[in-house]
């Protein structure tokens, strides 16, 4: 009851999708509008368990005083306000819009932005004419980076047609043979699910 | 140099700074925008779903049209709140099995199309434009294939050759990506600095 | 000659800003070239005939504004001025509230109105299994409501548009994407099925494993990072803030050049090498 109907309902899941998608006069039951519109609403559903799971951690680090505990409190306070103000005003309501523009919105950009000094470090420190493949590499990583602004066409004409050359030649095979792996290993770990060889998802709570 | 007096976009330049200060070194104003930052990214999601989607549905079509049948995922979607209590937390496996075994459905039976017009498409019409391109293109993908046949030898000289080959076809391929993914990042902190000298101190027009 | 490899952290990112600002103090202003996949998309935009619906696929989050904002705007320009009609709809959770705050006042400049001659679905949770069903019924797929809220029956646009087909009228669709899900997914679910072209807008780092979908001609063509919104600002004529970006992102460029060149100087100088 605890893991065989479970793993059950993995096999039937993936069975209606596959049957509906490859047969014709199943698909026509509308089994998969039926399904899909109950997969999304249970994914509705699950939106709480991100604050869930954010309270119980930061609660607890409050609750022990761990170092920083302060920073929970004000994401508690910040987690709720906000989402509550949200409930009351709908996130289109001005003071929540606000928020998202001026601070959540800027601050997100912002992280994401910092990758590039480490970016600029790493290849800086790392990026090193060690070997051939390694020399290969850099200078592909080169002429794409300059040919990709418009600074390498300003220093040679050419350079953004070499850039085109490697994209679409070099580049669109080795990355089409790791796409074809992609797409394999995909269909592997698939089947395996379906058939009930992978469980690895089964084990992520407790009880037997 | 006209500085903004308008208090959203000092706001949104404070939030920038204080992201940025990380740069310098780890400290207590960067800890606490990280923790804002988790707080409205997850506080923004319950109110936005409740009315796109759980509102309108329940009381619309659940209620509304009496499709009572909604319970069953509503139920299985409570179901995944079972993790956090630990003596009943199995019963999370029920929508986890059901979402993992729907995921590998759909991945098998959409994919399949997309996956054969990559491997057609490896087949080049030659003659309908640059045979050079079109022959380096073809030896190209055939010995980046060559590459990722782990089960055959490489012994002997042809596969040798050619996956030594597909892996200089591959290393390519990665460089173009690392360059590309430099320019990416930078283009992120840009877009953030240009704000900060255009909307915040009015440096640049 | 050595010590140019010990160049220490903290004065790389001080290069990194000094190049950022003067980038934009001192504009070059260099001429960007326009490349063939972005050609294609435009004229594939171009060729639709006025009123028909172009789905835009809304798949990103406000990290990924820097690149992917100025796409969506030069996108939106091209799509009011040629009198098609978007529907914007998102898998991304803040993707369509991205786009909304976009695309408002590129609407009013047009004098287009919303629910008339555009639409935001908004998001709706599930992600692909919503977009599938969003190719048999949109009513179902969007829980009968728009972005707003407001029930999608009020809108004279959605007249006669049941679902994401070639039937309902929709003759393109248009992914701005930052990742996964996204225009795979758009490619497996509805392009292959429904046999609707598909263009991609998508970030410069995507632009290399997005090209085997190009060459395959699965994709029309793909709109790439700050340099593609530049290339389309260019052919719709509305220079933006691709444009700028593309001219401080020359500078960057030269400056990760230099870097890596004198690191490898020092590297190759180097005794230990």
């Amino acid at each position: 009851m605890r893991k065989e109907f479970p793993m059950l309902l993995t096999v039937v899941a993936a069975l209606a999708v596959i049957l509906s998608q490859f047969f014709f006069h199943i698909y026509n039951l509308g089994w998969l509008d039926v399904l899909d519109k109950w997969s999304n609403l249970m994914w509705a559903i699950a939106i709480g368990l991100g604050v869930i799971n954010l309270t119980l951690i930061h609660g607890k680090k409050i609750m022990r005083r761990a170092p920083g505990y302060y920073n929970s409190i004000v994401l508690l306070l910040v987690l709720y306000g906000y989402g509550i103000l949200g409930l009351i005003t709908t996130t289109e309501g001005f003071h929540h819009k606000w928020i998202f523009d001026n601070i959540f919105a800027p601050m997100d950009a912002t992280l994401y932005g910092i990758i590039a000094f480490f970016i600029t470090t790493a290849a800086y420190r790392a990026f090193k004419v060690r070997t051939w493949e390694a020399t290969v590499m850099l200078l592909a990583a080169m002429i794409i980076l300059l040919g990709s602004a418009p600074i390498g066409e300003a220093i040679w004409g050419y350079w953004g047609d070499v850039r085109s050359w490697i994209l679409n030649i070099p580049n669109t095979a080795g990355m089409r043979g790791i796409i074809l792996g992609i797409y394999l290993g995909g269909f592997a770990t698939a089947l395996r699910v379906m058939l009930g060889l992978e469980r690895a998802y089964l084990g992520g709570v407790g009880g037997r | 140099m006209s500085i903004a007096k308008d208090p959203a976009v000092w706001a949104a330049a404070l939030g920038t700074l204080a992201i940025w200060s990380f740069l310098y070194r780890d400290n207590p104003i960067y800890r606490l925008a990280e923790h804002v930052l988790v707080a409205l990214a997850t506080g923004w999601s319950v109110p936005y779903y409740y009315y796109s989607y759980i509102h309108p549905v329940i009381k619309d079509e659940m209620i509304g049209q009496g499709r009572w049948a909604y319970v069953i995922p509503i139920v299985l979607g409570l179901l995944l709140y079972t993790r956090f209590i630990p003596s009943v937390s199995w019963l999370a496996r029920y929508p986890m099995s059901a979402y993992i075994g729907y995921g590998a459905g759909y991945y098998l039976a959409f994919n399949a199309k997309p996956f054969l017009g990559q491997v057609t498409a490896s087949f080049v019409n030659f003659g309908a434009g640059n045979v050079v391109n079109q022959l380096l293109f073809f030896i190209c993908i055939l010995s980046a294939l060559v590459y990722f046949f782990f089960t055959v030898s490489k012994e002997h000289p042809a596969m040798g050759y050619a996956s030594q080959f597909g892996k200089v076809v591959i290393l390519i391929a990665l460089g173009a990506a690392f360059g590309n993914t430099v320019l990416f990042r930078y283009n992120l902190f840009l877009g953030r600095l240009q704000y900060v000298l255009q909307e915040w101190l009015g440096l640049i027009q | 000659m050595q010590r140019l490899q010990a160049l220490g952290r903290r004065p790389i990112y001080a290069l990194v800003f000094v190049v950022g600002i003067v980038a934009f103090l001192f504009p070059l202003g260099l001429p960007v070239k326009i490349g063939s996949d972005v050609r294609t998309v435009y004229n594939a935009l171009d060729a639709l005939p006025a009123g028909s619906l172009v789905w835009v696929g809304a798949e990103y989050d406000v990290s990924s504004k820097p690149e992917l904002d100025p796409q969506v705007v030069a996108i939106f320009h091209h799509l009011f001025q040629k009198g098609l009609k978007p529907v914007v709809y998102g898998m991304w959770l803040r993707g369509p509230t991205i786009v909304q705050d976009i695309v408002a006042p590129i609407a009013e400049q047009y004098g287009k109105q919303y629910g008339v001659d555009w639409i935001n679905l908004g998001h709706k949770p599930g992600t692909t299994t919503n977009l599938r069903l969003m190719t048999s019924n949109i009513m179902e797929g969007a829980g009968g409501v728009d972005h707003f809220g407001k029930p999608l029956a009020d809108y004279s646009i959605m007249r006669g548009v049941n679902a994401l087909d070639k039937a309902s009228g929709f003759r393109h669709i248009i992914v701005v994407e930052t990742g996964s899900p996204g225009s795979r997914e758009y490619l497996g679910i509805v392009s292959a099925e429904k046999g609707i072209p598909m263009s991609v807008a998508t970030l410069t780092m995507s632009i290399p494993e997005n090209k085997p979908y190009v060459e395959s001609g699965q994709f029309t063509g793909q709109i790439g990072g700050l340099r593609g919104a530049a290339e389309y600002e260019i052919l719709v004529g509305k220079p933006g803030r691709g444009a700028s970006g593309t001219d401080a992102q020359s500078l960057a460029a030269l400056l990760v050049f230099f870097l890596v060149v004198i690191g490898n100087i020092g590297y190759l100088t180097s005794p230990r090498k």
